[in-house]
């Protein structure tokens, strides 16, 4: 459960720590901290290979691309990869495969982009696969077993919820708070989204009715 | 059928704010209820295991197709999953640089997070229903209740969090079983109606 970071990030504390490590280079005087190390499609979408075999959501995954591009190849400011970031949560869709798109597109062109999705997402959907076909789902053990799992990452997800909504308490300009009253306006939006959610309302009425909502709470003084 | 699933998966994928989180509960209306497809207890079900699985969650919807009809729904529901977000983000990346640092991205991100946490709310109480249907309150609320303390108290490995809490359910499961004199797979204890023999589909 590591989204919390991924939010965290795109707000503002993490944005400080990689102006610090451009600023060398930024300044264009006086050599890099350390050597680009240039990253080839080819490499990029082994990457993606690695990372969909290996790692766990988007929280951890994000690092690990800013590593790779800003930190050791270079290829993208710690400013590009922020907006590059904030984009792909910002549109509907899973975000690291609209993260691993952008990233990809913008760096190695479309096909290159599509590639490393598809180096993301098959790992896991084979892993998936796999679970589906030799795990006798329908036995007992595996039934209460699994139900378990479900439980327990229903927990992990109330608990990240919970610290999402400190994230309500900012505003959009950065290091300053909501008011009082815009953050209870946002609470509300969130207690009818989740209302909806549970009824069982299509999504596309919730996702209407939730950012219809989102806009009238940035009304609030 | 296939081509039914794409579709399903495409529109779902091309809308859902919060990822996997705002997909879960659109699953279990248009497979489990307006289609049964799946149980909703299946669906649960592949909810946990896409969560322990590496790589985008969004997998969930693999598993879905997997068992609503086979490899073939695995593929459909596959491509229909992740290329809204490829085609979207395509045609952000060649606007993006025209219009990026501009203020009103930042005050957008901050206005849709309720949006965000809304839905990951509702998929919480989403899967802890379908549990409680399936399995009953007790054993339910009692592992709820480790989980949390455990998690918040001694901040362990999610993961392991996971894994616990599903031996966890097993013990007692197991343990009400043993009381009541039947076997571990007694309805009410371990769950409600098993699904029909034909639900859980092998590649033939």
């Amino acid at each position: 459960m590591t989204e919390l970071e991924l939010w965290c990030s795109s707000s503002c504390t993490e944005v400080d720590v990689d102006t610090a490590l451009e600023r060398p280079r930024a300044g264009h005087d006086g050599p890099p901290l350390c050597r680009a190390r240039a990253l080839s499609a080819a490499g990029w979408v082994w990457l993606n290979l690695k990372v969909g075999a290996f790692s766990f959501g988007t929280g951890s995954v994000a690092p690990i691309y800013r590593r790779a591009l800003v930190v050791e190849a270079r290829a993208l400011s710690a400013e590009q990869f922020q907006d590059t970031l904030t984009l792909a949560q910002l549109l509907p869709g899973p975000n690291l495969v609209s993260l691993t798109m952008a990233l990809g597109a913008r760096l190695f062109g479309h096909a290159t982009g599509v590639a490393g999705v598809v180096a993301l997402c098959v790992p896991g959907a084979i892993w998936v696969l796999l679970t589906a076909w030799l795990v006798p789902m329908d036995s007992p053990v595996a039934r209460e077993l699994v139900a378990g799992f479900a439980v327990g990452a229903a927990v992990l997800l109330l608990d990240l919820s919970v610290q999402l909504e400190q994230g309500l308490r900012a505003s959009h300009v950065v290091g300053k708070q909501a008011s009082r009253r815009k953050r209870g306006c946002r609470q509300g939006v969130v207690l009818v989204v989740a209302l909806l959610s549970v009824l069982g309302v299509p999504l596309l009425g919730i996702v209407a009715i939730g950012l219809l909502g989102a806009g009238l709470a940035e009304l609030a003084p | 059928m296939a081509f039914q699933i794409f579709w399903l998966c495409f529109r779902t994928s091309l809308i859902s704010f919060a990822g996997v989180y705002g997909a879960m509960p659109e699953y279990a209306r248009l497979f489990a209820v307006e289609r049964s497809w799946i149980t909703p207890e299946q669906l649960v079900q592949d909810f946990a295991v896409a969560q322990a699985m590496p790589g985008p969650n969004m997998v969930l919807a693999v598993m879905v197709g997997y068992r609503a009809a086979g490899l073939g729904g695995a593929a459909a529901a596959f491509a229909g999953t992740y290329t809204p977000p490829l085609l979207l983000m395509s045609g952000a990346v060649a606007v993006l640089d025209r219009y990026r640092s501009v203020p009103w991205v930042r005050r957008v991100e901050v206005a849709v997070r309720p949006v965000v946490v809304g839905l990951m709310l509702g998929a919480a109480v989403t899967v802890l229903r379908g549990q409680v249907a399936a399995s009953g309150a007790l054993t339910t609320a009692i592992v709820v209740g480790a989980v949390a303390v455990v998690y918040k108290r001694f901040s362990f490995n999610p993961l392991l969090v996971l894994l616990g809490a599903g031996a966890l359910f097993l013990a007692i499961g197991e343990a009400i079983a043993h009381r009541s004199g039947g076997s571990a797979g007694t309805p009410g204890v371990v769950g409600g109606p098993h699904p029909p023999p034909l639900s859980r589909h092998r590649p033939e």
